[in-house]
């Protein structure tokens, strides 16, 4: 990374460690009563690679998991373990406990949100309900590892050269950039994300355009989302609620 | 004297809050019993639950309440210009640990979900869905403990934390272990 130019993001995170491994497991549908440590380890530290290209801050609790990870792996593979399999315990309770722990919370979360809520299903007299309001569209909001996810994809399909994070005189600057997606976005409306990332002549600045969408969806001014219907298209990109933009006065040229 | 039924179907609709039949109770002022309170309750509830009506008498937090029926929410998000009121994830999760296992520490509540949970705590405790409801005093520090509000009942439907899916109806829901993973080793 360039130390000039560089741009630091930091975004509300929610999800931690646990939340990675539980994407991991679910998307490799494997189980978590006997977990692939080695490829849930693999996956999880490429993760967290990515992260670190994007210069994401990578929380110290990421870190610790994935110490904890490579500690458990490399248990399991030392001789004894498994030679006589019903004796020793299986490294692997040191997480799995917790992950299901966490998953069983997770089903609760998910029951309580089918619940009929005051304010989305039912209504009393009056109004009083005063939660924070979402968009009307059909759409769920779309996690952190969707967000790597697609940029996996796109790094695969754009050539290197569009990929590297390199500040040239010569090319755009990342002002330049989210000036092209606030112009094109504010035309559009809405747009899958792989048609934002090269909105405006991005030319071999993807990249770029990549860290403006995650900057100009931290300062409000679009969304992202994941649509249920048209998932293979990747996330969606949405301008915020008018005012929203309104309040966000920050010239970036 | 007028119908007993009548008289709490008038005074659930004038109620702002669940009206429980303790208040009811007290605004009779000694004109009725609790029992035939309770089953005039029944009996209206019955009544609209059965008939052709737009909304209901729903039991939540403690108390009885109209509410409307789930079918109307489009008009009625409608009418207050409104988007349906949404928790995000994190702040379902958090309140998903609270409230089974209250009184409980932050600590806790970061310890399950593993990552921090001061900016959703402070969100939920500004809604009021969470108040703070003592401290641990056997630990050093003596930290804050959290609880669930009557408002969070209110929000999810609920009569009581009682009525909470238990932790074994829960494990049903989750989809059955596959066993498919020991070639990868």
């Amino acid at each position: 990374m360039p130390s000039d130019g560089d741009l630091q993001l930091k975004l509300d995170i929610y999800e931690g460690p646990l939340d990675l491994l539980l994407h991991l497991i679910k998307k490799n549908e494997v189980s978590l009563s006997d977990l692939p440590i080695s490829l849930i380890t693999a996956q999880y530290l490429e993760s967290l690679e990515i992260l670190r290209e994007l210069n994401l801050d990578v929380a110290g609790d990421f870190l610790v998991m994935a110490a904890t990870l490579t500690q458990i792996k490399s248990k399991m593979l030392a001789p004894g373990f498994q030679a006589e399999g019903e004796e020793t315990e299986d490294p692997r309770d040191e997480i799995v406990g917790p992950l299901m722990e966490y998953l069983t919370i997770q089903e609760a979360a998910l029951s309580l949100g089918e619940r009929f809520l005051l304010g989305r299903d039912v209504f009393t007299r009056g109004n009083r309900e005063d939660f924070e309001a979402a968009p009307a569209e059909e759409t769920v909001r779309a996690s952190l590892w969707d967000l790597v996810e697609a940029w996996r994809a796109l790094a695969s399909r754009a050539p290197a050269a569009a990929l590297e994070l390199k500040f040239n005189l010569e090319t755009q600057t990342i002002g330049q950039r989210i000036e092209a997606i606030r112009a094109f976005l504010t035309v559009a409306q809405s747009a899958p994300f792989r048609e934002v990332v090269v909105a405006g002549d991005a030319g071999p600045n993807v990249a770029l355009s990549f860290l403006a969408v995650l900057e100009l969806a931290r300062v409000g001014f679009l969304r992202l989302y994941q649509d249920v219907e048209t998932e293979s298209e990747g996330p969606r990109v949405f301008l915020a609620d008018p005012a929203a933009r309104a309040s966000l006065e920050h010239d970036y040229r | 004297m007028l119908e007993l039924k009548k008289i709490v179907e008038g005074l659930l609709f004038v109620s702002e809050v669940p009206l429980d039949a303790a208040k009811i109770h007290a605004a009779l002022e000694g004109e009725s019993t609790p029992a035939r309170i309770a089953e005039a309750l029944k009996a209206l509830r019955e009544e609209y639950a059965s008939g052709d009506r737009a909304f209901d008498v729903r039991e939540v937090a403690g108390g009885y309440q109209f509410r409307t029926r789930p079918e109307l929410s489009l008009y009625a998000l409608r009418l207050h210009k409104k988007s349906p009121a949404r928790l995000s994830r994190a702040a379902l999760e958090t309140l998903a640990v609270i409230a089974y296992r209250q009184p409980v520490l932050r600590a806790e509540i970061e310890k399950i979900r593993g990552v921090d949970a001061g900016g959703v705590l402070r969100n939920l405790l500004e809604k009021s869905l969470v108040r703070v409801s003592g401290r641990q005093d056997k630990l050093p520090g003596r930290p804050i403990l959290y609880s669930t509000t009557a408002r969070f009942l209110e929000t999810f439907d609920l009569p009581s934390l009682a009525a909470l899916p238990t932790v074994e109806e829960m494990d049903k829901l989750l989809p059955p272990p596959k066993i498919d993973a020991n070639k990868l080793f």
